[in-house]
């Protein structure tokens, strides 16, 4: 050891204990301790590792009935609470400092400079480098101690800032204050001290806890005796500084070691073997089937007697969510240390998203996501899926996620629904600089908040604190992070769940059950995770470099390496089952839920009292044994029993839509008679009897769905639209006679067109990406432009003219069927539709097959411009519709052809009159467009629907030639 | 070869000499093949055991990687070395645990978490993300790399990109940058280019021109058009410089396809190259923006372990650590991947990619070892076979190390064995032209690029078994429609017939879970599984690749919680009205019809199954946004409110869909326990319901249906592949895209015509030579039995299993129509019953067999008081370790937490003077509070009040803040804090002292407050004195209220 701890001073009291067994610790050494201040005043406090172990200690009281007047439990934490001393600096806070100096370093060097990725890799786990920072100051390390020197210079540099603005680190105010005697102004913190928390498990607590003792006149120190629990030369440290700490020599003390404990079975997984070595094991198929058998466990051992049963779990989660709700269930009262936490207040949500609004750089996505909150708050005026729509054509229209650019033009929108959404927009924005000062930032981000109304969150003065003293520029970035940091994820549950108290069981975790003396003990999902988990030290201070500072410390508290930290969690479980007086158990379970294929396997531990107690699965047989313990079987089949009413008809309804034999019917997308959509657009025809589903969405329920995905560029839809938009814009003119104007003629319609192209391109960005779209848009709106005028010449046209009111088409059995619709362009000898002779003209972009009557008539397909051609007819015109698509010839239908080609409008016809629709979905296909049911809807494969379909229209009743495959 | 691991003689594989090397051979590098079934895995654990029980074997074992393809096969071989070990040790006796210990220092895992493992140790110089994104679908982040692109280029010149985009669109160049591997990127980079397209031939448009219409009508119009359209392609070309995207001819008359292939090769090749850099240069600057932010593809872990070791010293620094690698998999291993392996184990000083191939030196002798089966390489998309053929030959060539073949397999019956080592030589043999690669100029054959067949030796132990044919009816299918699937089904229902007749026993299996019937094509399993179904055989369909979305119980959740946390969704409405309560479409529009929103909030509105749903859902969307709720009370109250678990069993009496909601509510579990609610557990639905998953699963009473590419590493007694005779199908990608070419070499085509027939020819040997192996795959799944059903005069496709494997059903077996004996029926697991106590070892003996006693309750003292003591409830210690937000020292205290604090810091022995310094200083520090006067003004009532002066006593020993936990009765303990405790043990007097910072109310004088303040807090009072009086044994209790905003005190009688 390199340098001397200074003793205590000799006025006080000391005593240095070691102990065997947790039961004998109590017996030997807490509970004298304990009853020991009869009548007098006095302060007592008792420092044990986590609240798990002050738990005990309380409920062992409890138990026992050793009332207990002037003792505080506390863990290091409180402790230092307790001795006044200087909480420090927030972590996440030390996070934004870190990062500004880190973005400020490499920021100075050139963007080629062979020291800036080190930075970059820095930032990218600062965490842990911050850490590691912790743990050296801990172990009376400082910054200078780092291998490197830009980690020695930047956590250099945080020390000092902090210094300077008047924040303390908080270990080097523990070191000084355990080396030295308390100042003369300073009383004693308690009259009385037990120390269960001076082991290597609270390593880093060395100093915090020197500094207790230094400041209590009386002090006993408990430490776990080494030889005993195979822990050997690491532990012996602790005794001698503990006993070069208090002056005083250690002893056992006097008690005999428990009757029953479960060493045999520690000593199984620390190495050696021994008679007696038997645990009993529970095995469940799945996690909460192992829940319920551990559950049933506890009641056995409590009918039996048992009194203070710990179930250890890993921690927090869906199994400990189980157990408590089986164990409240079955009326068992339990402690529980692992605790349940509930959701943050939707006051925080809002706070979370618009920080998220910010840090995203103020994109739709997250406007969009704050607004359900805003609606369940009543914050805004138009639903979310409204606000949706209106995003979306934002970003259609400019192909860009920002808000910003919006801004105005939403505000001043005719249109409510954009009002609305730009209004909200205004309270948050505008987007933050890339680095700001926190006051500004503060500034900003209450100023947002105030607006929705939600207030700040408890500790959030840490944080205007900090703001008052730190005044330079930070990285907003960070400063989002650090805002983060402090709006909680979760809060206190609401309703109070059982386990607060004491009582014969404790739902606890390792960590919190070391120590006690449990009457039984259960490792419950034993095997969710490996025990010990081995972590490597991060590179910023590894093994290598831990040891290297340990040979050459001040002080013997050190730096655990990876392999330490491995046998200490080792040990941490071995003596829980040592101390535990009765039954260890482990559970676990065969087969994940994540995965249903997986099988589990034991932990290393299980599987060796498995092995010891003979059941190990022959070699190569993937656990075997481990399965066999496994009572019952891996999921109970359905019992034949007759279900319910109400579940029996849900079952039905379930069936009968999945039986490729039953015709659809009003289970099945279908309405009794009078429910006839109105008016149906001929877009709308087409798609529907491609999938009637559409029709009955769409026409029938008139509901459209809401996409929750971010919103990503699609360059065929947008070349279509802008196509579509410039030969509009090229083509109109004055009106003539309701939708029809005098054509311009070529030499117009084509400089119109330039002048058109050159504005859409001055809309975009100069690169290449729209470079490669502008070339596209304008070749094709030239082609089309070129065979709209190859075409006949009609002295009158209209553009996206919409079909007229009282237009209509014959559909079979539904007579006549008025539609809608807008068509691209109509050229006509007269200003008005009756008697004239049109040529009714769709432009394509995309992939359509040639217009012909024999497909339209076959398949349905471009069935939409029949539909044109046909309500022009029924409005007293004739004429042919046109399919132009770049680069191809014009291909056409006319009047003629039209009766044959509409030969699908017989089946629209038995859809409407019948009031069946049913639907023929296509099966998900990452190429297909297909319709996109509500989300509860699982989907019923096309085969089925393809036969449902044939069964309610026949055979052949247009369904399209699907192919083999 | 260790005596512990002696299988009697007798019952030695005859490969065993080769099985012993690799156990026990540490000093050499190895290469093995093995055959499917014999036991790699066990090889390889069998390896690690006996080096973990060499005395050197921790240090050597620390320095261990084994390296595999899934963590599942990671595990596996972790846990099966384990229970060698764990046998050889039980065998030794007075050997310790410690080999077992050892063996946890090695690294288990994929290739993908050793190279992060490699590039977190070393990567720190290198501005590596050290903390990455693991993204598997990157749509996101390249949705936002491409709005975030400068999109300019400089690998090409502007009039060259200019060009490029003349023809093809910059859309065309994503899905090749996005795809793009790092070694292609850095490869095409330095392409040339030449500096303009080359002009379209000018023979190539008189042929075109020139072509003769076969017959009249409508060809000859195409003809005609295709003619003018090429005539104007070419004119535009050379006179105008607008869009003019290569154009496709209409029909398919006079050959056209392949002339306007003509007229266009050497534009698309130019298109090709050019589109091969620009996409090269997107694809780095898509990897830099990833790298920016940490986002890894599984890829650009591996680059980045590469990144590393293109680093000298890293390299050598990593070489030092004398790595030593089990490679298992080792054909589905790529080229970059094997590099990183390869290289961390070659001598120190050697240079980058010199080995193998370029005569470097190979690893480390003993440093490297790989296992793998080349006829089991069904996955050449991610993973070229002749990289690992190209390893193995310089593993054979280099004199350190040696290849080994297992070539005993402890699974295939031996009639099995003999009807493939009759058959398949010649699927995988010199015969077929698909195995040779294309022949070189001048040559005749190419390279032979196929796996050598290893022929299957049966172990010692391997059951005779069967290898049998199913002769079934010819199907009596016609027409032109789905006829492929008809059959299929038709095929499926005869087998399921005579399986529903002869029962398991009938293919020679126990029950149904020892039958597995596998299809090359997933799309088939449905209609097996439908066929199965009908004759009342239970399947367990097991899908690699389901989409989430899909699952019933998935997507009812989505629904439900789409409409709880929106419930303005009409549209989602329709879809949880329909599907989960079952409401009939017609109500549902009856009531729904227009642009009406639902009006969730009125269900009296609607009809009555409408109506039950809304009332059911309503209190639920109250809940959505509560404060403090847990979210798993909340999912499984919603999964009850809704009967979910009934549903799923009534749709899926498997059980699946009930796995699936079991799944779904502890996965809401796991997310509440982190603070989340709803509104998380839906986003979080929503992001994966794109994601594929596998499910189903095997189970004894249900026959397995699976597809063949999932059947690899799984086996079965029974093994029925289905539809063999039929064409398996597949899909050609499209677009500008990279390909491998004659040699190997890779190339840029611009679409499928662009590939050229000879590419085409190579990928189509490529295929099939793949099909072969899964072939290889299928064929060696049976423990017990093959069954081939066939149908009679049926004739193998082209392309399908049949004609790969060259299979005659008719020198096959037929099945026998009499039950066929299970035989050697593996010894019947001891069934046990876990759950009883007794199921290893006794309960310890108890001194009582009573049930505990009841435990004392616990009273928290602001329970007994009338009116709530804000301040003590919130500095008790119950709530001070709660977990919280990040919090610190500088929370706002409210008034009555500061006055209790800094009563508590009293220095109740000091003089007055201290004591005065004590307040002054604690009203300083409450300089920002609002209630600083407040504070200064009753601070200092208190130290002029009565109260005070007779506190201040010198008599008393003063503690205040004492902790009180002692038996109020004996049910009931008290756990509370007393603010003052006077104790004056001369007198016997005990005092215990109140402090109420509670104001006055309107109207209320002093005397009333006081009083007030008495009768409120007497409860608590009291039981502190009654308690307190035990410790003060003959002491007289005393209890005080005192009201800061009084200045006076109260007395409260100890008894009521
Ligand atoms: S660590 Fe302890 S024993 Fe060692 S030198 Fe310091 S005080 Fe002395």
């Amino acid at each position: 050891m390199a340098a001397c701890h200074p003793k205590l001073s000799t006025e006080r009291s000391a005593d240095l204990l070691l102990s065997r067994f947790a039961e004998g610790e109590w017996q030997g050494i807490v509970r004298p301790w304990l009853e020991g201040p009869r009548g007098r005043l006095e302060r007592s406090l008792v420092v044990a590792p986590t609240r798990g172990q002050t738990h005990a200690l309380k409920r062992r009281c409890l138990a026992e009935g050793v009332p207990l007047l002037g003792v505080e439990f506390l863990t290091p934490g409180l402790a230092r609470r307790r001795r006044g001393a200087d909480p420090g600096l927030a972590r996440s806070l030390q996070i934004l400092i870190l990062r500004a100096a880190i973005e400020a370093r490499s920021g100075a060097l050139g963007a080629d400079d062979p020291a800036r990725p080190f930075w970059r890799s820095l930032a990218s786990d600062l965490e842990a480098a911050l850490d590691d920072f912790e743990e050296l100051l801990a172990a009376g390390f400082r910054a200078e101690h780092f291998p490197r020197p830009e980690l020695r210079e930047v956590f250099g540099s945080l020390g000092s800032w902090m210094e300077r603005h008047g924040y303390a680190l908080a270990p080097l105010g523990d070191e000084a204050a355990g080396l030295a005697e308390p100042g003369p102004g300073e009383g004693p913190v308690a009259d009385r001290l037990l120390l269960l928390a001076g082991g290597a498990e609270c390593r880093r607590e060395f100093f915090s806890m020197a500094a207790l003792a230094r400041r209590c006149p009386s002090v006993t120190v408990v430490v776990p005796e080494p030889e005993h629990r195979g822990r050997s030369a690491e532990d012996e440290s602790w005794v001698t500084m503990w006993g070069a700490l208090l002056g005083v020599e250690h002893r056992v003390v006097d008690v005999p070691d428990p009757v029953h404990s479960g060493s045999a079975v520690a000593d199984l997984w620390s190495g050696a073997r021994g008679p007696g070595a038997r645990a009993k094991v529970l095995v469940g198929q799945s996690r909460p089937d192992e829940m319920e058998r551990v559950a049933g466990e506890v009641a056995a051992l409590l009918a039996a007697g048992s009194d203070n049963v710990a179930v250890v779990l890993p921690g927090a989660g869906a199994a400990h969510a189980r157990l408590a709700r089986s164990l409240d269930s079955r009326g068992i009262a339990f402690a529980d240390l692992i605790g349940a936490c509930g959701a943050a207040p939707i006051e925080t949500g809002i706070q979370v998203a618009i920080a998220d609004f910010y840090a995203g750089g103020c994109r739709l996505e997250e406007l969009l996501a704050l607004w359900p909150l805003l609606a369940a708050l009543n914050l805004v005026r138009i639903p979310h899926g409204a606000a949706r729509e209106v995003c979306r054509a934002l970003f259609d229209d400019s192909q860009c996620h920002s808000v910003e650019p919006h801004a105005a033009a939403l505000a001043a929108s005719e249109r409510a629904d954009r009002r609305e959404v730009g209004r909200v927009a205004a309270l948050l924005l505008p987007a933050w600089p890339a680095a700001l000062t926190l006051r500004d930032a503060l500034d900003r981000f209450e100023a947002a908040r105030d607006r929705f109304g939600a207030g700040p969150p408890t500790g959030w003065a840490a944080l205007t604190e900090f703001a008052r003293r730190a005044s330079e520029p930070l990285p907003a970035g960070a400063i989002l992070e650090a805002i983060r940091s402090f709006l909680p994820a979760k809060a206190p549950l609401e309703a109070a769940r059982p386990g607060s108290g004491f009582a014969h069981v404790t739902l606890t975790t390792a960590r919190r059950a070391v120590g006690i003396a449990w009457s039984d003990v259960i490792f419950a999902a034993s095997n969710n995770g490996v025990w010990p988990v081995r972590r490597e030290a991060s590179c910023w201070l590894d093994d290598e470099a831990r040891s290297g500072l340990n040979a050459s410390s001040r002080f013997s508290v050190g730096l655990a390496t990876a392999e330490a930290r491995e046998a200490l969690e080792r040990r941490m479980y071995s003596s829980i089952a040592r101390d535990t007086l009765g039954q260890v158990a482990f559970s676990a379970s065969l087969y994940d839920e994540e995965d249903p294929e997986a099988r589990l396997e034991p932990n290393t531990w299980l599987e060796r009292v498995i092995w010891d107690a003979g059941d190990l699965a022959p070699e190569g047989e993937a656990a075997g044994g481990f399965g066999s313990l496994a009572a019952g079987r891996r999921r109970d089949r359905a019992q034949q029993e007759p279900a319910p009413g109400a579940l029996a008809s849900w079952a039905g309804t379930w069936r009968r839509r999945r039986d490729p034999l039953a015709p659809f019917d009003e289970w099945f997308l279908a309405h009794g008679p009078g429910l006839r959509p109105e008016r149906l657009s001929a877009r709308l025809i087409e798609d529907g009897l491609e999938d009637p589903a559409r029709l009955w969405f769409g026409a029938v329920l008139e509901l459209e769905r809401a996409d929750w995905r971010p919103f990503a560029r699609s360059r065929d839809k947008l070349v279509g639209t802008a196509v579509h938009r410039v030969l509009a814009q090229c083509l109109r003119g004055t009106p003539e006679g309701g939708a029809f104007f005098r054509m311009p003629p070529r030499g117009e319609a084509e400089a119109r067109l330039e002048a058109a192209l050159r504005a859409l391109r001055a809309r975009w960005p100069a690169n290449r990406y729209w470079d490669s779209f502008h070339m596209d848009v304008a070749g094709s709106a030239r082609d089309l432009l070129a065979q709209v005028f190859r075409l006949p010449a009609a002295p009158f046209a209209a553009v996206e003219a919409q079909i007229p009111d009282g237009a209509s088409v014959a559909a079979g059995q539904a007579g006549s069927v008025p539609v809608r619709g807008r068509m691209d362009l109509v050229l006509s000898d007269r200003p008005s539709w009756e008697g004239a002779e049109v040529r009714i003209v769709d432009y394509k972009t995309g992939g359509d097959e040639r217009l012909s009557a024999t497909r339209m008539a076959s398949k349905g397909a471009s069935l939409q411009l029949g539909v044109y051609l046909e309500a022009a007819r029924s409005l007293g015109a004739s004429g042919s519709v046109w399919m132009l698509k770049p680069a191809q010839e014009p291909s056409g239908i006319g009047s003629g052809e039209l009766a044959g080609a509409l030969a699908r409008l017989e089946l629209l016809g038995r859809i409407l009159a019948g009031g069946v629709y049913g639907a023929l979905t296509p099966d998900r296909d990452e190429y297909a467009v297909r319709f996109e049911w509500p989300l509860a809807c699982a989907p019923i494969s096309n085969a089925v629907l393809r036969s449902k379909f044939e069964r309610t229209f026949g055979e052949h009743a247009g369904l399209g030639d699907p192919g083999d495959e | 070869m260790r005596a512990w691991e002696t299988p009697a003689m007798s019952d030695l594989p005859s490969d065993q000499s080769a099985r012993d090397r690799f156990a026990n051979d540490w000093g050499t590098n190895l290469a093995v093949v093995a055959n499917a079934g014999s036991g790699k895995t066990t090889a390889i654990a069998q390896r690690l055991a006996a080096i973990a029980m060499s005395p050197d074997g921790a240090d050597r074992l620390g320095r261990t990687a084994v390296v595999t393809y899934t963590n599942k096969a990671a595990g596996q071989i972790r846990q099966t070395a384990r229970r060698v070990l764990l046998r050889g040790l039980s065998r030794a006796d007075g050997a310790g645990m410690g080999p077992l210990s050892r063996l946890d220092q090695a690294f288990f895992g994929t290739i993908h978490s050793f190279c992060i493992l490699l590039a977190r140790r070393h990567g720190s110089d290198l501005g590596i993300h050290l903390n990455p994104d693991i993204v598997e679908e990157d749509d996101e982040p390249w949705e936002e790399f491409i709005e975030q692109d400068p999109m300019q280029f400089e690998s090409l010149g502007p009039a060259q990109v200019d060009a490029f985009l003349r023809h093809a669109s910059i859309d065309d160049l994503f899905e090749l940058a996005r795809k793009m591997d790092l070694a292609a990127c850095e490869r095409l980079l330095g392409a040339r280019v030449a500096p303009r397209p080359p002009a379209p031939a000018a023979d190539a448009l008189e042929a075109i021109l020139s072509a003769v219409p076969p017959r009249k009508g409508a060809s000859a119009q195409a003809l005609e058009r295709n003619k003018e359209r090429a005539r104007e392609w070419v004119r535009r070309f050379g006179s105008e410089s607008g869009w003019l995207p290569v154009a496709e001819p209409v029909g398919k008359a006079a050959g056209i396809g392949d002339l306007y292939q003509a007229l266009f090769a050497p534009l698309k090749r130019w298109l090709a190259g050019a589109g091969g850099v620009l996409a090269a240069e997107l694809s780095g600057r898509y990897r830099a923006w990833r790298r920016e932010r940490g986002i890894q593809t599984y890829a650009d872990q591996v680059d980045t372990a590469l990144a590393v070791l293109r680093d000298e010293q890293l390299l050598e620094r990593i070489r030092a650590k004398e790595w030593r690698i089990i490679l298992d998999e080792a054909q589905d291993t790529d080229a970059t991947q094997f590099s990183v392996l390869v290289e961390i184990t070659r001598p120190p000083g050697s240079a980058l990619g010199e080995w193998p191939g370029r005569g470097g030196a190979g690893p480390r002798p003993g440093h490297f070892c790989m296992v793998g089966d080349p006829q089991q390489g069904i996955y050449s998309s991610r993973a070229d076979l002749r990289n690992f053929q190209e390893h193995v030959r310089a593993f054979a060539r280099d004199d350190r190390c040696e290849c080994l073949t297992f070539g005993v397999t402890f699974r295939a019956p031996r009639r099995v064995v003999g009807l493939l080592n009759g058959s398949l030589p010649a699927a995988f043999g010199a015969g077929r032209d698909y195995n040779y690669g294309l022949p070189p100029a001048g040559a005749e054959r190419g390279a032979f690029l196929q796996a050598d067949y290893e022929p299957l030796v049966p172990g010692p132990s391997n059951a005779e078994g069967g290898a049998w044919v199913l002769p079934l009816e010819p199907a009596k299918v016609a027409g032109t429609q789905q006829v492929g699937d008809r059959k299929v089904a038709d095929e499926a229902r005869q087998l399921a017939r005579r399986l529903a007749d002869g029962g398991p026993a009938a293919v020679g299996a126990r029950n149904w879970g020892e039958v597995c019937v596998l299809a090359p094509r997933r799309a088939w399993l449905p209609i097996i599984r439908g066929e199965l179904e009908a004759a009342r055989i239970k399947t367990a369909l097991q899908m690699r690749r389901n989409r989430n979305g899909d699952n019933p119980v998935f997507a009812w959740l989505c629904g439900l919680l789409a409409v709880l946390c929106d419930p303005d969704n009409t549209f989602e409405w329709v879809g949880v009205l329909r599907e989960v309560f079952g409401v009939s479409d017609a109500v549902i529009a009856q009531a729904l019809r227009g642009p009406v929103p639902l009006r969730w909030d009125e269900p009296g509105d609607y009809p009555g199954p409408i109506r039950q749903a809304l009332e059911t859902l309503g209190p639920l969307i109250g809940r959505v946004d509560s404060e403090g709720a847990d979210l798993g009370s909340f999912a499984s109250d919603l999964a009850r409110a809704c009967a979910l678990g009934e549903k799923a069993r009534l749709a899926d009496p498997d059980g699946g869909l009930e796995d699936e909601l079991a799944r779904l509510l502890s996965h809401a579990e796991e997310l509440g326990s982190s603070g989340a609610g709803p509104r998380s557990w839906r986003r979080g639905l929503l992001d994966s319901i794109d994601e594929l998953r596998a499910s189903g699963r095997p189970a004894d009473d249900a026959v397995n249906l699976i597809t063949a590419h999932s059947a690899k590493g799984l086996e079965w007694p029974v093994v029925i592949p289905i539809g063999v005779w039929r064409r398996i199908k597949r899909r050609d990608p499209h677009g500008l895209r990279l390909i491998s070419e004659r040699g190997g070499a890779q190339r840029v085509v611009f679409d499928n015509a662009d590939m050229g027939p000879e590419a085409r020819e190579s990928r189509d040997r490529e295929w099939r030579r793949e099909q072969v192996r899964l072939l290889y795959v299928v064929l060696t799944r049976a423990k017990q039995a093959l069954v081939v059903p066939w149908p009679n005069g049926q004739v193998a496709e082209h392309e399908s299993f049949a004609e790969f494997w060259g299979l005659d059903p008719a020198g096959m077996e037929p099945l026998p129509a009499s039950p066929v004996r299970a035989e050697a029926p593996v010894a019947a697991q001891p069934e046990r019953a876990g759950a009883g106590p007794d199921a290893a070892g006794e309960a310890p003996a108890r001194g009582a067999a009573a049930p505990a006693a009841a435990f004392p309750e616990r009273i928290l003292p602001h329970q007994l008081a009338r009116a709530p003591d804000l301040a003590r409830s919130a500095m008790h210690e119950s709530s001070a370790d709660e977990p919280g937000p990040a919090r610190d020292g500088a929370d706002p205290l409210d008034y009555g937490i500061w006055w209790h604090e800094m009563l508590q810091f009293v220095p109740w022995k000091g003089s007055d003077a201290s004591v005065a310094a004590h307040g002054a200083s604690c009203v300083g520090a409450a300089a920002d509070r609002v209630f600083q006067a407040r504070g200064a003004e009753e601070w200092g009532r208190l130290l002029g009040s009565a109260a005070w002066a007779r506190m201040r006593d010198p008599r008393w020993t003063a503690l205040s803040e004492v902790g009180i936990f002692a038996p109020l009765d004996p049910q009931r303990w008290i756990d509370g804090v007393m603010d003052l405790v006077l104790h004056d043990p001369r007198s016997g007097e005990v005092w215990i002292v109140d402090w109420k910072t509670n104001q006055r109310r309107a109207g209320e004088d002093e005397a009333q407050l006081l009083g007030r303040l008495a009768r409120e807090y007497e409860g608590q009072l009291r039981a502190y004195g009654s308690c307190a009086s035990a410790f003060f044994p003959g002491c007289a209790v005393r209890l005080w209220v005192y009201s800061t905003v009084a200045g006076e005190w109260a007395e409260v009688s100890a008894a009521d």
